[in-house]
């Protein structure tokens, strides 16, 4: 438990500062041909320097948007922000200039996306891209400048002899190597937040080790606070702080990833851990599922929105809208029941 | 030991790379080098490695999708690797594959009704009427409702179009059904769903199932037995849990100890090999691995170890791990 407790340290220091990132209540809506769907509801979260948050939910959950809703990078003009506020240490980046927006896109906020290979421009060179990043962000360098500082940012990715690399294009670069460039890209201006929208979940395992091991060091060096989403488990156990589990586009359990991990309460968050398999599982053996599907934005169940598909739900689960409750000092859930439930007795409910 | 379902002696697969103005071979691609291994009557035999080691070509040759340049495939008794015409037909009824992306390999224009009747047509089975039948019998084995049969592709969740993949795969009764990464694109919570499915379906009619894919804990889970592959070639070949348990081959090791660990409690620092797996257009001499292996020797660079090993669990190495 040392590596817990030695977390939670730092974890207590860094809350006692002014939080970097603080987003509260945030709610994104689409419009469709079933007119306007709420994506996203009260999202909230707060991110401190050195802190990485992980985001875990299924597809369509609403992970991504609420990413992009972070920087206005939603589909215009389908996609909006209906409410909340990101306040990025101490200016809500919602009220500010398209300028400023643009400063604070690839400046103070670096993003990786999934897919290096759609993100990063076929018809442009790995060192025109770059170079891109600084004729944005610092706009008085040499090109001399540039090209050594482009060197230096490879070099420290580990694309090896970053000299050649320079002049190639995307698609000649291998998966693991096109998600360096991405980290590159986004380290450019020293970023104090970095967005990762699942950086890892097309690389192979060993590309992956390699990727989770250089965020970890360069946070290590830079304090950034990183938002990690991810649908693989194991990747936030190995990697994260504290972790947000969504569900049909709300969060529905927060806490420090030990707890979550250790004492999950909502039924959901135990249920999606149990149906897992692990290099523990016995093999061959039935795995348990979550019966049902995840409902479709425009036929959301009243109530709980897992109320369709949790095997505890009882009658008040459709009608009441559950609140975020506290089970402890920082570990939070949506779930009108927690109290009864007892955790980790996913094995008993099983279909 | 039950009877052998298939059997790969030495199966060696390239492909020519052209160029120039005469359009000549001026190299090749070794995507499969000298593998072999066979999988007995309802066993699950599973391929892991990194993308590009060759999984799928091996898969797809010992299917006779691919003719390999050399080697010997035996089915059931039989060879098959010069099979033609109407003898390959009917090879393919006892092999068939669930792919990937189910949404790329179900034609998007059929009802799952077209879908699910189409091998009997291919093959000539069964009446109009036995057909209608057998796609209501399919449709119930993968649990999915009748009245899917109406209703297109598209309008499926990934789960579910796996299930008709799934469903067309065992229409005509295969006896060897190759998994081609049925799960990596699904959510955890649809994938534990498909894989109790496989397992299911595996125990009710005794199908042998030779599976690929890149998340070790799936492979673990589904399989008996595990082959490694780096750059074409098989390095280790052992029963599941002994091979997560005792991995002998350097690169075997360092893929499992590249997983994170699914409890924040046991984080461990993780582990990983240094650089990319080589070109297979020009692999490394002597042992494949030997250029990113961390105990490699002068031996390595210039032979290339055989697959050996005693109780089941082989290893192509000359220095492998206690």
């Amino acid at each position: 438990m040392s590596s817990a407790e030695q977390n939670k340290s730092t974890h207590i220091q860094a809350v006692a500062a002014e939080p970097l990132l603080t987003v509260k209540d945030l709610a994104v809506s689409f419009e469709t041909d079933f007119g306007r769907l709420r994506a996203v509801d009260s999202f909230s979260f707060e991110l401190s320097a050195g802190e990485t948050l992980g985001i875990v939910g299924e597809s369509g959950c609403g992970k991504s948007v609420s990413c992009m809703a972070l920087l206005d990078l939603l589909p215009k003009p389908a996609g909006q922000i209906d409410a909340g506020k990101v306040v990025l240490q101490g200016t809500d980046i919602r009220t500010i200039s398209r300028e400023e927006l643009y400063k604070v896109r690839g400046g103070e906020v670096g993003f990786i996306f999934q897919d290096p290979m759609t993100a990063l421009n076929p018809v442009k060179t790995i060192g025109k891209q770059l170079a891109e990043m600084y004729e944005l962000h610092k706009p008085g360098y040499s090109s001399e400048r540039v090209t050594s500082e482009c060197l230096e940012l490879l070099a420290r990715v580990g694309v090896p002899s970053p000299a050649a690399r320079l002049h190639v294009y995307p698609h000649q670069l291998s998966g693991g190597l096109r998600q360096r460039v991405m980290i590159a890209m986004a380290l450019t201006c020293k970023p104090k937040v970095l967005i990762a929208d699942e950086p890892t979940t097309a690389l192979d395992a060993t590309i992956q080790a390699q990727i989770l091991l250089l965020l970890q060091d360069l946070q290590k060096e830079t304090n950034m606070g990183i938002v990690m989403v991810t649908h693989d488990l194991a990747v936030v156990a190995q990697q994260c702080d504290s972790v947000l589990v969504m569900y049909a586009g709300r969060v529905v359990e927060e806490g420090p990833v030990e707890e979550i991990f250790a004492n999950p309460k909502h039924p959901y968050t135990q249920m999606l851990m149990a149906s897992m398999p692990t290099l523990d599982t016995p093999t061959k053996s039935e795995l348990p599922t979550i019966p049902g599907r995840v409902p479709s934005l425009y036929a959301m169940p009243s109530g709980c929105r897992f109320n369709n598909r949790c095997p505890y739900a009882q009658m008040n689960c459709v009608s009441l809208s559950p609140e975020f409750e506290k089970v402890n000092a920082d570990h939070r859930v949506r779930c009108l029941h927690h109290a009864e439930l007892k955790p980790r007795n996913i094995e008993e409910v099983k279909i | 030991m039950s009877k052998v379902m298939i059997k790969a002696e030495n199966i060696v697969k390239y492909f020519p790379v052209r160029g120039g103005i005469f359009f000549r071979e001026i190299g090749r691609v070794h995507a499969v080098s000298d593998v072999s291994f066979e999988i007995a009557a309802g066993e699950t035999f599973s391929l892991v490695g990194e993308s590009g080691c060759g999984k799928t070509t091996t898969a797809r040759s010992v299917s006779r999708l691919y003719d390999i340049q050399s080697g010997k495939i035996t089915f059931d008794g039989k060879p098959i690797e010069k099979l033609k015409g109407r003898d390959l037909r009917e090879l393919r009824r006892n092999i068939q594959i669930i792919f990937q992306d189910p949404m790329d390999s179900l034609n998007p224009r059929h009802t799952v009704r077209q879908i699910l009747k189409e091998p009997f047509e291919i093959h000539g089975l069964l009446t109009r009427k036995e057909r209608e039948e057998e796609v209501l019998k399919l449709l119930d084995l993968v649990g999915l409702p009748q009245t899917a049969a109406r209703k297109f592709a598209h309008e499926f969740s990934g789960g579910q179009r796996q299930r008709i993949g799934i469903a067309r795969a065992i229409a005509l009764k295969p006896k060897l059904i190759i998994c081609d990464e049925p799960v990596s694109a699904l959510d955890v919570s649809i994938q534990s769903e498909i894989l109790n499915l496989l397992l299911q379906l595996q125990r009710e009619l005794g199908l042998t199932y030779l599976f690929i894919a890149h998340n070790l804990a799936v492979v673990r889970h589904i399989s008996d037995r595990i082959g490694v592959m780096y750059l074409g070639k098989l390095v280790e070949v052992a029963p599941a849990e002994e091979l997560y348990r005792n991995p002998r081959h350097p690169y075997t090791k360092a893929l499992l100890d590249s997983i994170p660990n699914p409890d924040p409690t046991k984080r461990k620092q993780l582990q990983t090999i240094e650089g990319e797996i080589p070109s297979p257009r020009n692999p490394p001499s002597g042992c494949r691995f030997h250029t990113r292996c961390p105990f490699a020797v002068e031996k390595c660079k210039k032979v290339d170890p055989v697959l050996t090993g005693k109780e089941g669990h082989d290893v192509a190495c000359h220095f492998p791990l206690a």
